[in-house]
């Protein structure tokens, strides 16, 4: 197994950043809470780790404002738990913020390149 | 509502549920990867964070919290009330007392000058007065024959009534003889006012036509009383003046227009209706569709210039404002004056909410430090506020019942028109609604305000006093205000009384101590000649010449503050006349012989009418002074002649015989103009004779006096209805009866402000008492004496209370303004009333800090210090 590397200082993610992130986990299918949170966690490699108080308070945005939906399932292991999917407009909006992520980062990129090395 | 609770509910529970979930998952993770099920959960916990927190956030997320807030901070606030129950009884009654008063009488307001009259689209209609400039202010009405013209034109009034609401008439046959308010009216009243009556069809088209068969309309009150309430009654016949007259409608209850009528009758039973008579009548008339106010009044001008008359012009107002009248004005005035008494009590009550504040100190600076934002808490501090308020403005609204009462019953007849109509209805009750949200935010705002600003440390750190100046700054600044503007109200109350003070010192021109009077209004069917009635006069003056302790009787049929003022237009011999024929108009009156000594008026020279100046004897007239220095000035007017328009021809020459001093005539404040007086016993118009008031001068017992007038008069004519005997002194008192309300009105609140700013001074100075008691005893431990602590404590107040005083002298000084109308012989800066307000207000203060100031003085300065 990998070794856990320590997550970095606390990153302070952008709400809007966040709801990107919730929204990209989600198009692999629908999940609950604590699903999303760990998926987050793995697929970042332990860089991020979203906390309750962030995590919940997002879903509960994102829903009401019809990006997902929410309903309570019976899982695998005969227990209610409530699992969050990407909506028709969830899926626009992912598309749009992909976008705009992809634009920043190569813009941020760009910024932050070392100084380019005069001539010859 | 209930499946919004229902649906929160469910939203709260599912919440738990996910957020319990998550953490068992969390929990039995830890678990499969081989920790401890103790140590999962608790690692796992410590993971998940404060739950708490983790649900409010999220509840952000959700829309319609501020219900949940609202209602929260509702129970927190009823809650800390109740720990605090003085406190909020205090608050809870000033605020009821100030909110409950305003309340009462925008009731009144609300009745009498907003609300609509109860006619069929009462805003289409308006009243017509018709004459020469100077007279036509005076909302005299048209010309009796100028109507008929009226009533032809199609525009602007689709319909128009005319009608007079004088004599009143006698009811027989029904019980015991009574005198009846009539209103003599055109066929159309009832339509043009757009009233159905609530049985019968009213009157027809025609009925008010001279020779139409006699038809009454009764009043809802008089059908119940004197006609058993009888469903049957249109068709059968009701006796008045003597005339059977068939019911053909009973108007519906509440109805009385105009003036708390009794009875309507067709105009052709006006004693003034034949021909050769000329008058003035009322008329009210419906604008047409589209017709605007202005449109009508520019059409209806032309329409008078163009009158046989010249020079005449058309006045047009609302009816509303006609019946309003000079009510506007008083009740605007009390509603003002309530408004500052309201201001008042809010003082009173922020005061209370300061000094509260500060104990709470504690409680907000630790939920402030536990994170609370200032705007959370400041609104929670304002929901507690409003709640006070409410309840308050609840008690307040049973207050306002018991006030509107108390106003109506103390008003003289006439001040508060539309008496019926006022009530609580839902106006009334948003109103209250919303002055107490108001002023639960007005009292509210600065202490909530200054609460949750206190820096944090401060107010945690016990014994910090670095806050106290400026809440005491505060708190005095609330007592300059309450101060000022209850200099406000006392000194507009002050210059009413000294305004009524004045009045009451004029001269009258007669002397009303010592007088009984009473007036009887002739039945015309009875006295159809001038004969008849002057004989029976005569009788009734006989009758009381002789009653034991009489000195003097007579007879006018002018009485002093009267309804009815006559003139008449006289050419005086040697004068050469106006343009018109004349040399000039003055007012007229019948008068007995004897009268102006049984009224107490001083002759200047001549004599007085006898029995000799009949219709046998040459023509003879009395006059007043006034007249006397208009047209013959400088002269003796005894012997000289004058004659005056009248049927008989301006060649008969009438000889004065008498001057009398002037006697005030309508309104005890207006200047006395020139009257002419004429012997009963030349008269021989009919009209003239209906109406008489007999005055008895004697200082006898009353009551016997009064019970041997009456029976006089029941032997003189036992069908004659007998009013109430009064004595003159009541008569004139009565006349400013409106002034008296006004000045007692806003005496009552002046008085009630003083007393609110003497609780707010009293709880004021106890409290900073209180808080400096360390500093007091520290002091008196360093050799200060009782009465040093005393002048600090009182002086400190006293400055307070000189600072109001300035600035409610300013004010006051500007808002009296306002109230010039009401004022007599004293303007705005009458020094007497503000030195006795500055005394009055010094006393009241004193007395206030009084308590407080002695127990300043009795701070033991060893138990202090040893605390």
């Amino acid at each position: 197994m990998a070794e856990r590397r320590e997550p970095l200082a606390r990153i302070e993610l952008l709400q809007g950043t966040l709801d990107l992130i919730v929204l990209q986990t989600l198009r692999w299918g629908p999940c609950h809470g604590y699903g999303i949170a760990r998926m987050i966690r793995s697929t970042s490699k332990d860089v991020l780790q979203v906390d309750t108080g962030s995590l919940y308070p997002a879903l509960h945005r994102l829903a009401r404002k019809g990006w997902i939906e929410a309903e309570w399932v019976i899982s695998e292991s005969s227990q209610r738990v409530r699992e969050y999917q990407l909506t028709d407009e969830g899926r626009k909006q992912l598309a749009a913020e992909r976008d705009r992520w992809e634009q920043l980062s190569d813009a941020m990129v760009r910024i932050l390149a070392p100084p380019q090395e005069s001539g010859a | 509502m209930m499946p919004f609770f229902s649906r929160r509910r469910r939203r709260e529970q599912d919440l738990d549920e996910e957020l319990r979930t998550h953490l068992r998952m969390a929990v039995e993770e830890r678990v499969t990867r081989g920790e401890s099920r103790a140590d999962a959960e608790r690692a796992a916990l410590r993971e998940f964070g404060d739950v708490g927190r983790v649900k409010e956030v999220t509840r952000t997320m959700w829309g319609g919290v501020w219900l949940d807030r609202l209602v929260q901070d509702l129970v927190f606030g009823v809650r800390s009330l109740r720990r605090d129950p003085g406190f909020a009884l205090v608050a809870v009654l000033t605020i009821s007392l100030g909110v409950g008063i305003t309340t009462a009488m925008f009731t009144v307001v609300n009745g009498v000058l907003i609300q609509p009259l109860p006619f069929h689209e009462s805003e289409r209609l308006v009243t017509l007065s018709v004459g020469s400039p100077e007279r036509v202010v005076e909302g005299n009405g048209v010309r009796k024959r100028n109507f008929p013209e009226l009533r032809e034109r199609s525009s602007p009034f689709s319909l128009v009534t005319a009608y007079l609401n004088y004599p009143p008439v006698t009811l027989t046959g029904a019980g015991e003889a009574t005198a009846l308010r009539a209103a003599f009216v055109t066929a159309e009243f009832h339509e043009v006012l757009g009233v159905q009556p609530a049985l019968g069809a009213g009157f027809d088209v025609g009925d008010d036509r001279l020779g139409s068969s006699p038809v009454v309309v009764l009043g809802n009150t008089l059908w119940r009383s004197r006609f058993g309430a009888d469903p049957g009654v249109v068709g059968k016949s009701a006796v008045i003046e003597g005339i059977s007259r068939t019911v053909v409608g009973v108007m519906p209850p509440g109805f009385d227009f105009p003036d708390h009528r009794d009875v309507w009758l067709p105009w052709s039973a006006s004693p003034y209706a034949g021909p050769g008579i000329s008058i003035d009548q009322y008329v009210i008339g419906r604008l047409g569709e589209e017709v605007t106010l202005d449109r009508a009044a520019a059409e209806l001008d032309a329409w008078a210039g163009e009158l046989e008359r010249a020079d005449q012009v058309a006045v047009v107002t609302p009816l509303m404002d006609v019946v309003v009248g000079d009510s506007r004005y008083t009740l605007l005035l009390f509603m003002g004056a309530v408004g500052l008494v309201l201001l008042i009590s809010c003082t009173n009550v922020g005061n209370l909410l300061l000094m509260r504040a500060d104990s709470r100190e504690l409680e907000i600076g630790l939920r402030r430090a536990l994170g609370a934002g200032r705007g959370r808490l400041l609104r929670q501090l304002l929901t507690e506020s409003v709640t006070l308020a409410l309840l308050g403005g609840g008690f307040g609204i049973l207050v306002a019942l018991g006030g509107v009462e108390l106003l109506l019953s103390i008003a003289p007849p006439g001040t508060i028109p539309r008496g019926q109509e006022i009530g609580i209805d839902l106006t009334v009750l948003a109103f209250a609604l919303t002055v107490s949200t108001l002023t639960g935010v007005a009292f509210g705002l600065v202490p909530a305000l200054k609460a949750t600003g206190r820096d944090l440390t401060s107010a945690i750190t016990a014994g910090a006093r670095t806050h106290t100046s400026r809440a005491k700054f505060a708190r005095d600044a609330l007592v300059v205000a309450e101060v000022a503007l209850a200099v406000v109200l006392l000194t507009g109350a002050g210059l009413l009384v000294r305004s009524f003070q004045q009045i009451r010192s004029i001269d009258l021109g007669f002397s009303p101590e010592s007088t009984l009077t009473i007036s009887v209004d002739l039945p015309r069917r009875s006295y159809a000649d001038a004969e008849a009635a002057v004989a029976m006069h005569l009788r009734v003056l006989d009758g009381l010449g002789e009653i034991p302790g009489v000195d003097a009787a007579g007879a006018s049929n002018f009485e002093p503050f009267g309804p009815i003022a006559q003139s008449t237009n006289v050419r005086i011999e040697d004068m050469a006349p106006r343009s018109d024929g004349y040399n000039g108009m003055v007012g007229r009156s019948l008068v007995s012989d004897g009268y102006f000594r049984a009224m107490g008026v001083t002759m200047l020279s001549g004599r007085d009418f006898t029995a000799e100046d009949d219709l046998s004897g040459r023509p003879v007239a009395m006059i007043n002074r006034s007249m006397a220095e208009r047209f013959w000035p400088g002269l003796h007017p005894v012997g000289k002649r004058l004659s005056r328009d009248h049927v008989r021809g301006l060649d008969n020459w009438m000889t004065v015989v008498g001057v009398i001093e002037d006697v005030v005539r309508n309104n005890v404040a207006e200047s006395k103009g020139p009257v002419l007086y004429l012997p009963l016993l030349q008269n021989d118009y009919p009209p003239d004779l209906v109406h008489m008031q007999y005055v008895v001068r004697t200082m006898s017992s009353r009551r016997s006096v009064a019970d041997a007038m009456r029976s006089v008069l029941r032997d003189a004519d036992p069908d004659l209805p007998i009013g109430s005997i009064t004595t003159m002194d009541d008569v004139v008192v009565a006349s400013i009866g409106d002034r008296l309300f006004e000045t007692r009105i806003l005496g009552t609140f002046a008085v009630l402000a003083l007393l609110l700013a003497a609780v707010g001074i009293y709880g004021v100075t106890a409290y900073s008492v209180s808080e400096r008691r360390h500093e007091i005893g520290i002091r008196m431990a360093l050799g200060a004496r009782a009465e040093q602590v005393a002048r600090k404590t009182l002086g400190g107040v006293l400055r307070l209370a000189v600072s109001g005083l300035a600035l409610g002298s300013v004010g006051g000084w500007a808002a009296t303004r306002l109230i010039d109308a009401s004022l007599y012989g004293v303007g705005p800066g009458d020094p007497m009333t503000l030195v006795g307000v500055a005394l009055l207000l010094g006393a009241v203060v004193v007395a206030a800090a009084l308590v407080p100031t002695r127990r300043a003085t009795q701070v033991d300065p060893v138990e202090v210090l040893s605390a």
